[in-house]
């Protein structure tokens, strides 16, 4: 399906409020390019403390941003709540490339709309579980018999 | 005289999602997922993970390095196809980004770009007419 991202909407409500409403808890994503309002991506350099193989750091501002293409998985969280994980590459506010972890809930769409192609995954869902191996929540697909 | 314009006709198929997890290849676990599935060609609808290191080739041959961990994965397009011999290959390009956020681009070399975290990925089955 094509999904519509509403202006002025954050990027985590534009892609989960719509896409909930049509009971798709699981899905892949592209998203195309587009301008956003405020940017919010992070990076994942090696954890300084040992205890995983990679920390997140503190969100990277970027300003008005053209995403110039982005992937997204929507799955549950471990709350059970939808959960967006997007990367993508961006243009910052300053004419720079970069790219990284999007940190969707810190993304807010641009004056006009952005579009999303979605795969919605019928079959089974993806959930948001705890892997011991790298010590850092990962999405994995289970079948699920009653999945909507 | 200008080379024929070859066109390969078909239809889509099977969707697969899966997850590769740590250490295992980027090019080697998608060729091993369209294994498992059956399916023999693909196309690559997206993915989103990271990489320990990525290994990009250039156009001289030789090899663009990409120090993590991790380096994420922003952009992943390309193909599966079966050989003459029943096996499949995989052929990929994207983007990356590393741990400062810089991006880089090109093909990944196959046994090269090893997963660290996670890497979810989307695959649909391409059936060729005839």
């Amino acid at each position: 399906m094509r999904l519509q991202l509403q202006p002025g909407a954050n990027l985590y409500e534009s892609i989960a409020v719509p896409l909930a409403a049509c009971g798709i808890k699981s899905a892949s994503m592209t998203l195309l390019g587009g301008y956003y309002r405020e940017f919010n991506f992070v990076v994942a350099p090696p954890d300084p403390e040992g205890g995983a193989v990679i920390a997140f750091g503190p969100p990277i501002p970027t300003g008005h941003s053209y995403m110039v293409f982005g992937n997204a998985t929507l799955g549950t969280s471990t709350e059970g709540a939808p959960l967006v994980h997007c990367h993508a590459t961006i243009r910052t506010e300053r004419g720079e490339l970069r790219g990284g972890h999007v940190l969707p809930d810190l993304c807010t769409v641009g004056d006009a709309p952005i579009f999303a192609h979605v795969t919605s995954h019928e079959t089974f869902a993806v959930h948001q579980v705890f892997d011991k191996e790298t010590n850092f929540p990962a999405l994995q697909p289970y079948e699920e018999k009653n999945h909507e | 005289m200008s080379e024929p314009i070859l066109i390969e006709t078909g239809s889509t198929g099977r969707v697969a999602y899966a997850r590769i997890g740590p250490n295992e290849d980027l090019v080697l676990g998608i060729e091993k997922i369209c294994l498992a599935r059956g399916f023999k060609n693909a196309f690559v609808r997206g993915a989103v993970g990271s990489l320990t290191d990525a290994c990009l080739g250039t156009p001289d041959g030789k090899y663009l390095h990409v120090t993590g961990p991790a380096v994420e994965l922003t952009n992943l397009t390309g193909e599966v196809r079966a050989t003459d011999d029943g096996a499949v290959r995989a052929v990929l390009s994207g983007v990356v980004a590393d741990t400062d956020g810089e991006v880089y681009g090109g093909p990944f070399i196959a046994g090269a770009n090893p997963v660290c975290v996670t890497l979810e990925v989307t695959l649909e089955e391409w059936l060729p007419t005839g």
